[in-house]
């Protein structure tokens, strides 16, 4: 590794100073589960490593007024334990359950996991279909943003080099709403997503009408994204089987579209349509359970 | 290069050390305090060899740099002993034949050790779940995921 100074602020107002009057190029240090790796394989030549993780005012899970609230230094192990994301987003815990290995869900943050801007980010297709924000804060001011808009290519984001993401917040789903993450990775622990969908299905009161319906694509893209044309196909219809089966099919043929003629194509075209099918029934039967009761 | 003061509790013991901080958790705890027991197998944190317990978490102390455990507490497999007797966990690892090689046996047993601690009596699912970042490669799973099920035993006043 080349030489660094090392800062480990214990308040965000000493981080931000810090990110702001340091020399040279700048890292934020949050659980380090790819930074670690990236300096010692000389992939990045910081010259200050500004380290987050003592700063216990960005490690928080709360709710508010009908809003969750995540500190970015929040550590995926944190996530997946909380009973309030488990009842009120299980689509984030499913996400987080499922990333790395209990070492690494110890170590990595959720702060982390969006600003690296991996294709494979385990729970940004979970924030997107909760249409989650994340706030920016620098010595200048806080900038409140969706996350897919600050998401810019592979380890690309428009974070300014002063500004640390400092909070993820959305709206608790509807009572209506089910919610799911699946993912198909090369083993059980520790893979990296080779293809991931997360959605928040909400049927309107007392029907099986489809009413507000996101999905959202990870490992497809350079950034998981929304698939809006599939969507559309559920969108206001009573749902059926039939019709979970068409949105699959629009599901493929949007991830086909993405994904152009890569080795992986063939696999993707069909396992995007197990996992999805999985996924969609799911949430199907239990919104029929949720009516019967 | 400017060294870092840091001070922490190594298996049971406050210790203090000045790190250059683009050292990794793994290599102080190695080549400074001589804890041979860490393994440094991936250097990625896929394989689970260098696995130590901070503050009751497991974690791949390869992905950690020196000076982040400033004021935490740090367990090796060096530390299970407790007045030449050994952990139930490495007795139970011992009675089983869950050690071929060794290499992921520290690993393994932290990993299991960090579990037990917080839920004495896990499912078997839910140990393979705590061991799913450790690789073995002699063999397999089976006699480890038996070692940690005899050690719940023993915890537990039985045999």
């Amino acid at each position: 590794m080349q030489e660094f100074k090392y800062f480990a602020p214990y308040n965000i107002t000493e981080a931000l100073k810090i990110l702001d009057s340091a020399v040279g190029q700048k890292k934020l240090l949050a659980g380090g589960t790819d930074l670690i790796i990236a300096l010692k394989n000389k992939q990045v030549r910081p010259n200050a490593v500004i380290d987050l993780k003592n700063i216990e005012e960005l490690n928080y899970i709360k709710s508010d007024n009908g809003y969750i609230r995540i500190g970015s230094m929040t550590t995926f192990t944190d996530i997946v334990e909380s009973e309030l994301i488990k009842s009120q987003a299980r689509v984030l815990h499913e996400s987080c359950e499922v990333m790395g290995s209990p070492q690494i869900r110890n170590l990595a943050t959720i702060g982390g996991n969006i600003v690296n801007a991996s294709p494979a980010a385990d729970s940004v297709p979970a924030l997107l279909v909760l249409d989650a924000e994340v706030k920016l804060e620098s010595v200048l001011g806080v900038r409140v943003l969706k996350v897919q808009d600050i998401l810019q290519g592979i380890n690309k984001t428009n974070l300014k080099e002063n500004e640390v993401l400092t909070e993820i917040s959305f709206k608790v789903p509807s009572e209506n709403a089910v919610t799911g993450f699946r993912k198909l990775g090369r083993r059980a622990a520790l893979s990296i997503a080779r293809l991931s969908v997360a959605c928040v299905l909400e049927a309107e009161d007392n029907t099986t009408r489809c009413g507000d319906i996101r999905i959202a694509l990870g490992a497809v893209a350079k950034n998981p994204f929304r698939a809006t044309g599939a969507e559309e196909v559920l969108k206001g219809k009573d749902l059926s089987l039939k019709l979970i089966d068409e949105c699959v099919e629009r599901i493929s043929d949007i991830a086909v579209k993405t994904i152009g003629n890569r080795p992986s194509l063939p696999f993707k075209r069909q396992s995007i349509k197990g996992i999805s099918r999985e996924l969609l029934n799911r949430l199907y039967n239990e919104i029929g359970q949720k009516r019967r009761r | 290069m400017e060294k870092i003061k840091i001070s922490f509790i190594l298996n049971d013991e406050n210790v203090s050390a000045e790190v250059d901080p683009r050292k990794r958790l793994l290599d102080i705890l190695r080549e400074d305090f001589s804890l041979t027991g860490v393994k440094e197998g991936c250097s990625e944190g896929e394989c689970g060899a260098c696995t130590v317990i901070i503050d009751d978490k497991a974690v791949t102390s390869c992905l950690v740099l020196a000076p982040q455990v400033n004021g935490h507490r740090v367990t090796t497999i060096e530390g299970l002993e407790k007045n030449g007797e050994l952990h139930p966990l490495q007795e139970a690892f011992i009675k089983a034949g869950a050690v071929q090689c060794g290499f992921c046996t520290p690993g393994m047993i932290l990993a299991a050790k960090a579990l037990l601690d917080k839920n004495p009596d896990p499912t078997r699912e839910e140990i393979k779940t705590a061991i799913s970042g450790n690789l073995c490669r002699c063999t397999g799973y089976k006699k480890i995921i038996e070692a940690i099920e005899l050690a719940v035993n023993i915890l537990k006043g039985g045999q």
